[in-house]
């Protein structure tokens, strides 16, 4: 827990005006709730939540392309009011879900992968080509795609182009953002295998988004579970996926279908459907959805309880693990 | 670790056998689409023609247009003739003016103002319609306003307010047809710029440092492209037809300027008895706009396929 | 028993194009019975979704269906006339499509909707239809089923939606469903609960179900038979159990060593990958349309006929390699 950090987020929140039609205003939307999360440098942590819980939103903010409303990104630990845009591009890169959006279609992949190289004036226009030759080597594409359209590119040679682009400046920081959900299952693990060996070979640190937990167990070494906005469960990959506590993340792990047969489709109790973000239920957002739920979870939000490394936000285990009581004034700001 | 091994150097293969590009190149797809598309090649060859002939009128008219020979008044063309008249192929008008000439010089003026037109509003149309499509909000509210307040004013009675008030020329009505024919430009470039705009690679470009102006122009303008040509061509022969018909009337280009409008006009007057005064401005007008609608369809049929 | 529902033989799809003729499906055959889920796997491309659309009569104008035999409740369904196929379809015959927010119509309410493909096939009155409407809005799981009647698709999310697809995919009393990727569009959490909702109804109202997808997981989960689909063939087919445990193709081998497991696969571990892409399929085919990707390839897999190796209790598969020869290699490799 004493490593350094390559990213972190201090309490971040972010509101947005939703448009509830012509007369009636706007309400906010907290699509970021206090968020106060630390990727240490080298290792992969994973954000896993379902859609709408608020993890592009995070993605967006430590890219530096949303600015939180309130809280602070600190870049290996300096705050982000420190750096300009371009700053913070160079330390941090993603990498998208949809291929085929991700590569702007009317340009050859040289002009993509070198783009960066041009942006940030870096080296001599000459070398950009030799450049861009040596990390379609890394990202174990053929020297000839640079010439090539991205149309004329399969889906995974399209995200590994995506790889190189993000990889050119040789940035700290990657944001996976579903780096494998729209691939064939084949080339799903070719890429995965790919972001592992750019991972050692450039030391890269890693937030990998995902929905799929058998990916992200896979890959990460610490795992944040983000439900409405915030974060409800974090811990480090083992503790996690042996010992799930809220009964958030245990519904998410019940849900991963690993291809073994004989063990049919999982009830994961999850009856209703998942809320409003304009509208979150009151006490523990998570309650009408919750097998556990008893009657403190209706009417008083959850305070995080840390044990060792584990935290998790659930009265099931309000204050370290003690039975949860009565006291407590979820006063989150 | 056997297996572990044989992967290793199942990823060492891959990465040296690669994948094979199987898709040929957009730019050779698109060649091969221009030539199988019938009415983009009619449509660019009758264009090119009209074009070669706007460019060469000064070498190809046998006559001044504006070169008045009252002795000569509505002759006839040739084939009222038993013997062709070399000097007037197409026979004269009112005043003894050669039409084939006028014509030929006509065409300079309907392309003029296709092209101005076109350019003008393209450019107040494309920057308003990109300007509200990328940054959304308050800015495309505003932008909005002003498309309906446009959309709300016909520009058939502006335009004639506006040449009753800046009298009649070339320039008045290129402006007028300019500063009102953009709003489709507008509608169209707003909604494909929305949708650009949220493509991942806008926010990749975003999140590599770029400037606002650098995505608009760099990112989001060359994939709008396409669409705006198609725009344009619709524009061009809207605009061209309007300035017929303003000439028509008598709000466009004054004579004695040779305008396929203006000669329609002049030619109403003796419809019954020399009826090709009217029908080879007529035809003129009509294979102009014919090409760049054919041109225009065809253009659409061929790149927005690239897209998608 | 005679509980087969749909028999289809030798079943190919060609489609002209631009380059030359297409042969997206290349002869796939297989029976579904009562009760029985036959999931057909594999990536994008390898024809899967097309026979699923051949089958329903639904293939695009210009492609053409050949079959030595397709029988649906013992009637040839070949040449039936659209007006007979529409009436199947719907009615004995229904489709779930993966994209629940395109498949429902945005200006009709559920209600409309449900009672119309009721009124279509069945005939009865609107009260019936009603009645029906909200005995399987509940059963799918949607709570005051009564009151959602009103409501519009957009007032829905996207697990409600599909929720409604499959209710109105059960209006009639289908003997078979074909859900083309269910639950591809959805979140992970709703993916089971939908996954559990169709394995649920289909054992209660003994249907058979073709399910098509690209994602083993949900095979190995659901399936009773699985068919794997490579390059517009089947590659591999085989009771569910069978086929996972002992995958004999090249390709299925490849395939589940791609996939990540938690608790099998140490985290950081390289994952196994199936290196190549799919062929291109226009023109002339031969041989083993896999044999460019394949570990084991020799030039005797370019003279590959379709006569599948069959191991008993119907897993078969189309390789060259002898069942001794992949058993045998399993052991060492999985023994440290």
């Amino acid at each position: 827990m004493t490593e350094a950090a390559a990213l972190e987020t201090v309490d971040v929140t972010c509101v947005f005006q939703v448009s509830q039609g012509l007369l009636r205003g706007s309400k906010p939307l907290r699509a970021v709730n206090g968020v106060s999360l630390k990727i240490p440098r080298g290792r992969v942590v994973g954000l896993v939540g379902e859609s709408g819980c608020g993890k592009s939103t995070m993605a967006n903010i430590l890219l530096g392309l949303q600015r939180p409303s309130s809280g602070d990104v600190l870049y290996s630990g300096d705050s982000a009011a420190g750096f300009s845009r371009r700053q913070i591009a160079r330390r941090i890169q993603p990498i998208f879900q949809d291929p085929y959006s991700s590569l702007n279609p009317t340009k050859s992949i040289e002009s993509i992968v070198s783009q960066p190289l041009r942006i940030h004036n870096v080296g001599a226009p000459s070398e950009w080509s030799a450049r861009v030759g040596e990390m379609l080597d890394v990202v174990g594409l053929p020297r000839r795609v640079a010439s090539s359209y991205p149309s004329q590119l399969s889906g995974g040679q399209r995200q590994r182009v995506a790889i190189a682009r993000a990889l050119i400046m040789r940035p700290e920081v990657v944001i996976c953002d579903e780096p494998t959900s729209a691939l064939d299952v084949s080339v799903q693990s070719q890429i995965l295998n790919l972001l592992q060996d750019l991972k050692e070979e450039f030391g890269l640190t890693y937030l990998l988004i995902s929905h799929n937990l058998a990916v992200v167990q896979h890959m990460a070494d610490r795992v944040a579970v983000m439900y409405l906005g915030r974060i409800v469960e974090e811990a480090d990959s083992d503790t996690l996926f042996n010992d799930p506590r809220h009964p958030y993340t245990r519904a998410l792990l019940g849900s991963v279908l690993t291809p073994e047969p004989r063990l049919g489709v999982p009830d994961t109790h999850l009856g209703a459907v998942f809320p409003n973000p304009i509208d979150p239920p009151p006490g523990c957002t998570f309650h009408p959805r919750c097998p556990d739920c008893m009657a403190i979870c209706r009417s008083e939000p959850p305070r995080p309880a840390s044990d060792g490394g584990h935290k998790t936000e659930c009265h099931l285990y309000g204050g370290a693990g003690a039975p949860p009581t009565a006291t407590h004034r979820g006063d989150n700001p | 670790m056997t297996d572990n091994s044989a992967a290793r150097s199942l990823v060492f293969r891959q990465r040296q056998t690669a994948e094979e590009i199987l898709e040929p190149s957009p730019w050779s797809k698109l060649r091969r689409r221009i030539l199988g598309n019938h009415s983009f090649l009619i449509g660019a060859v009758i264009l090119a023609a009209i074009f070669a002939v706007a460019i060469l009128a000064p070498l190809l008219a046998p006559h001044d247009p504006y070169d008045q020979d009252l002795t000569k008044r509505l002759t006839n063309p040739f084939w009222h003739e038993k013997k062709i008249d070399a000097a007037h192929v197409l026979g004269t008008d009112k005043v003894g003016r050669d039409y084939l000439s006028r014509l030929i010089y006509g065409s300079q003026i309907s392309l003029l103002i296709g092209f101005s037109t076109m350019l003008i509003s393209g450019v107040i149309g494309t920057v308003l319609g990109v300007t509200a499509g990328y940054f959304g909000g308050r800015v495309d509210m505003v932008v909005n306003f002003i498309i309906n307040t446009r959309l709300a004013m016909p520009v058939f009675l502006v335009a004639m307010a506006a040449v009753v008030a800046f009298g009649a020329s070339l320039t008045v009505v290129i402006l007028v047809l300019g500063l009102f024919l953009w709003d489709r430009f507008a509608v169209v470039m707003r909604s494909i710029t929305m949708q650009a705009r949220d493509l991942d690679y806008v926010k990749a470009a975003r999140a590599m440092g770029c400037s606002t102006p650098y995505i608009i122009v760099r990112e989001i303008f060359p994939n709008v492209l396409s669409s705006l040509t198609v725009v344009a061509t619709v524009e061009m022969a809207n605009a061209i037809l309007l300035e017929a018909a303003l000439s028509f009337l008598g709000f466009g280009v004054q004579a004695p300027t040779p305008s396929w409008g203006l000669m329609l006009n002049e030619g109403r007057e003796y419809m019954f008895f020399s009826p090709w005064l009217l029908a080879l401005p007529g035809v003129c007008l009509f294979m102009l706009v014919l090409a760049i609608n054919l041109f225009g369809d065809g253009l659409r049929d061929v790149t927005l396929e690239r897209e998608r | 028993m005679s509980g087969t529902i749909l028999e289809v033989e030798n079943l190919s799809v060609d489609i002209p194009v631009a380059a030359g003729m297409l042969h997206p499906v290349r002869g796939i055959g297989f029976t579904v019975s009562r009760g029985e889920t036959l999931c057909i796997v594999g990536e994008s491309g390898c024809g899967k979704s097309l026979t699923s659309l051949a089958i329903m009569g639904l293939l695009p104008k210009t492609a053409r269906r050949n079959a030595d035999r397709m029988e649906f409740l013992g009637r040839d369904i070949r040449n039936l006339r659209e007006r007979e196929m529409a009436r199947l379809r719907g009615g004995s015959m229904s489709m779930i499509f993966q994209e629940p927010m395109t498949s429902l119509n945005p200006s009709y309410t559920i209600g409309n909707q449900l009672a119309e493909v009721y009124l279509r096939h069945v005939e009865q009155s609107r009260a019936a239809a009603r009645d029906r409407a909200v005995f399987l809005l509940e059963k799918v799981g949607i709570s005051s089923a009564a009151s959602r009647l009103g409501q519009y698709p957009h007032q829905l999310s996207g697990g409600q939606r599909q929720r409604v697809m499959i209710a109105m995919a059960l209006m009639c009393g289908p003997e078979l469903i074909i859900a083309d990727e269910p639950t591809t569009a959805l979140d992970v959490t709703i993916q089971a609960q939908i996954l559990h909702l169709l394995a649920e109804l289909q054992r209660e109202f003994r249907m058979g179900m073709i399910l098509i997808t690209h994602d083993l997981g949900i095979v190995a989960r659901v399936a009773d038979k699985v068919q794997v689909m490579y390059a517009g063939k089947t590659v591999e087919e085989g009771p569910c159990e069978t086929v996972f445990d002992a995958p004999m193709h090249p390709y299925t081998q490849g395939l589940l060593r791609c996939i990540p497991i938690p608790g099998r696969t140490r985290r950081g571990e390289r994952l196994g990958s199936v290196p190549g892409i799919v062929p291109n399929l226009v023109g002339e085919l031969s041989g083993c349309m896999f044999r460019n990707r394949c570990d084991y390839a020799s030039d005797a897999c370019a003279g590959l006929r379709d006569e599948p190796t069959r191991m008993g209790d119907g897993h078969a598969y189309t390789c060259l390699r002898a069942p001794e020869e992949v058993l045998g290699e399993r052991q060492p490799a999985e023994a440290p």
